[in-house]
């Protein structure tokens, strides 16, 4: 078991400006997708970030990941500043945090069958495995996250948005990364499958010993899931705190809005 | 697969009965015959030359006869060439045509497609620009101008290449016509593909490769390419129609002894079973190149069922 308080993940400062492309008259503005935020992810924990849409909850996640170039700031992991990484150094970055997007059935290569998209990951970490091994930690893994076996073969386009949603979680996890970003994932699906892939979640967080970092618009996810939580608006996080204590005593106007704006389970019991 | 190819094959018996029917009536409306001279032939004669080529019957008989022949794989006479049956004259312009045509739709389809990725890659760049502007040219020259102004350059001024000629297939030979004949087709091509892998490069799950943390080079192999070639493979049917009208002009203008000559020289000259022949030929190769190119796309996606 490793330290529990140890920090892996920290973010400083980090900025993300796009230019606004002005129209023939208009002088240009920048929009300020992720303005100034900073925060740090402890070993274990689950992190919850909340906001409205555009709020730059998925400019964090994909800032964190690379997948877009950042404006300016600090990500550092293991106390190593991401900038200084080379191509190496990063492959093995991209190994230990993985990502599911919001976008189930899109997020899939619709030309690919279930059982190569969870394997291509394996082919290039872990291409010494050989191919019964392979398949061996596939169906493992298609197990674990209540995917039959006889998918193996089919195409993203023959499942349903719950089922999607597994295989990108299967395909996340199948070479043991130590952190996973959760986009929204979801906010695509139908209550009932919602409650079972957050189930999963869950299940899967403690057997892989896994530190999650989790974006929703939507509250009650948050409070069923995360430990702490940051609430952003407009690219600033307002509030970063135990999600408990952010329930039971929100300070900002904005968190009281938004908790208020949750829909109570019984509709007139208010 | 083989129920799918079957009927596709089934269907392709009444649309070549349609188009030969069409072609038929069109070269027998058309004004003059395969025997008008501007001298007029004395009576008898023509009468003859009407008998034994079946011409004094009516037009619907005539068709019947040549339906008849047909099935049995005789294209009939030629009327123009005289000793020669269609068939010896399709057999004897068809291996020049394939080598022009199928060298210049492998080119065009290797060169637009990597051109193409090559400019989506490098998106807003000079060599975007460069490429995006030049194929622009290509699309909007047509093969008619194009190809003498290559023949006039490389062959007269430079003196680099033969200017026409078949010479037995030599390779210098075919260069300016396959030039002439691919340009236009891989400034489409490559305009096509350049869109569409800006569109898959663009889609979600090439953002799912990237975070897996596959390689760029990777990804554009495995995932963007086979997503975004498939506009090109349906683009491949009309690609080789657009070859096979443009061989016919481009073999007149480079002198070479293929079908396409024989088609022009055919209508001109009325040589009814000629240009009949010809037709069949290019419209069965259409069908079975739409054939392949259906039955390549369901490969390439499986979304796709035939």
């Amino acid at each position: 078991m490793k330290d529990k308080s140890e920090e892996i993940l920290s973010v400083d400062n980090l900025k993300l400006y796009y230019p606004e492309s002005a129209g023939l008259f208009k002088s240009s503005n920048t929009i300020k997708a992720v303005d100034d935020v900073s925060f740090k992810l402890i070993n274990g924990e689950t992190l919850g970030i909340v906001g409205e849409s555009g709020s730059g909850k998925s400019s964090i996640c994909r800032l964190i990941l690379s997948l877009v170039v950042k404006t300016s700031g600090k990500i550092s992991w293991f106390g190593n500043d991401l900038d200084g990484y080379t191509k190496k150094e990063m492959k093995d970055f991209r190994k230990k945090v993985q990502i599911i997007f919001q976008d189930p059935y899109g997020s899939l290569d619709p030309r690919m069958t279930i059982g190569s998209i969870i394997k291509e990951p394996l082919d290039i970490f872990n291409g010494q495995l050989s191919k019964q091994e392979k398949e061996e930690k596939i169906f493992q893994l298609m197990n674990d996250v209540g995917l039959s076996n006889d998918l193996f073969n089919r195409y993203p386009h023959e499942l349903s948005g719950g089922q999607c949603q597994r295989v990108g979680i299967a395909r996340a996890l199948i070479n043991e990364p130590s952190v996973l970003i959760c986009d929204e994932p979801v906010s695509a699906l139908d209550l009932s499958i919602q409650a079972q892939i957050l189930d999963l979640l869950n299940d899967l967080k403690s057997k892989y010993n896994l530190t999650l970092i989790f974006v929703s618009h939507d509250l009650s996810v948050i409070k069923a899931i995360c430990d702490k939580v940051l609430v952003l608006k407009h690219g600033i996080i307002i509030e970063n705190r135990n999600t408990d204590d952010l329930f039971n005593n929100p300070k900002d106007d904005y968190t009281k809005k938004l908790i208020s704006s949750v829909p109570s389970p019984i509709p007139l019991a208010k | 697969m083989i129920k799918f190819i079957t009927k596709r094959l089934i269907i392709a018996i009444p649309t070549l009965l349609i188009i030969i029917a069409f072609g038929f009536i069109m070269m027998r409306v058309a004004p003059g015959g395969p025997f008008t001279n501007e001298r007029a032939l004395p009576p008898e004669i023509e009468r003859n030359i009407q008998e034994a080529y079946n011409l004094n019957k009516p037009i619907y008989e005539q068709f019947f006869i040549y339906i008849k022949n047909l099935s049995v794989g005789d294209f009939g006479p030629s009327f123009k060439y005289k000793d020669f049956t269609v068939k010896e004259l399709i057999i004897s312009g068809l291996p020049v045509s394939a080598t022009l045509g199928l060298s210049s739709i492998f080119i065009s389809l290797i060169l637009g497609s990597f051109l193409g990725i090559i400019a989506a890659i490098r998106k807003n760049t000079y060599f975007d620009y460069s490429i995006m502007g030049i194929s622009l040219i290509g699309i909007c020259v047509p093969s008619f101008v194009m190809a003498p102004i290559l023949s006039l350059f490389f062959g007269l001024y430079l003196g680099l290449l033969p200017t026409s000629g078949w010479n037995g297939g030599n390779i210098f030979n075919l260069i300016l016509p396959i030039t002439a004949l691919s340009l236009p087709q891989i400034a489409v091509i490559s305009r096509m593909m350049r869109s569409s892998t800006i569109e898959v490069l663009n889609s979600n799950f090439i953002r799912t490769a990237k975070s897996k943390g596959l390689k760029s080079s990777y990804i554009i192999r495995k995932h963007v390419i086979r997503a975004s070639i498939l506009p090109i493979i349906e683009y491949l049917a009309p690609a080789s129609a657009g070859l096979m009208t443009g061989s016919i002009i481009v073999e007149q203008i480079f002198g070479l002894p293929g079908i396409g000559r024989y088609f022009v020289v055919g209508a001109l000259q009325r040589d009814y079973t000629l240009v009949s022949g010809v037709m069949i030929l290019y419209a069965s190769l259409l069908i079975i190149l739409i054939l392949i190119t259906d039955i390549l796309r369901a490969y390439l996606d499986p979304r796709v069922k035939i």
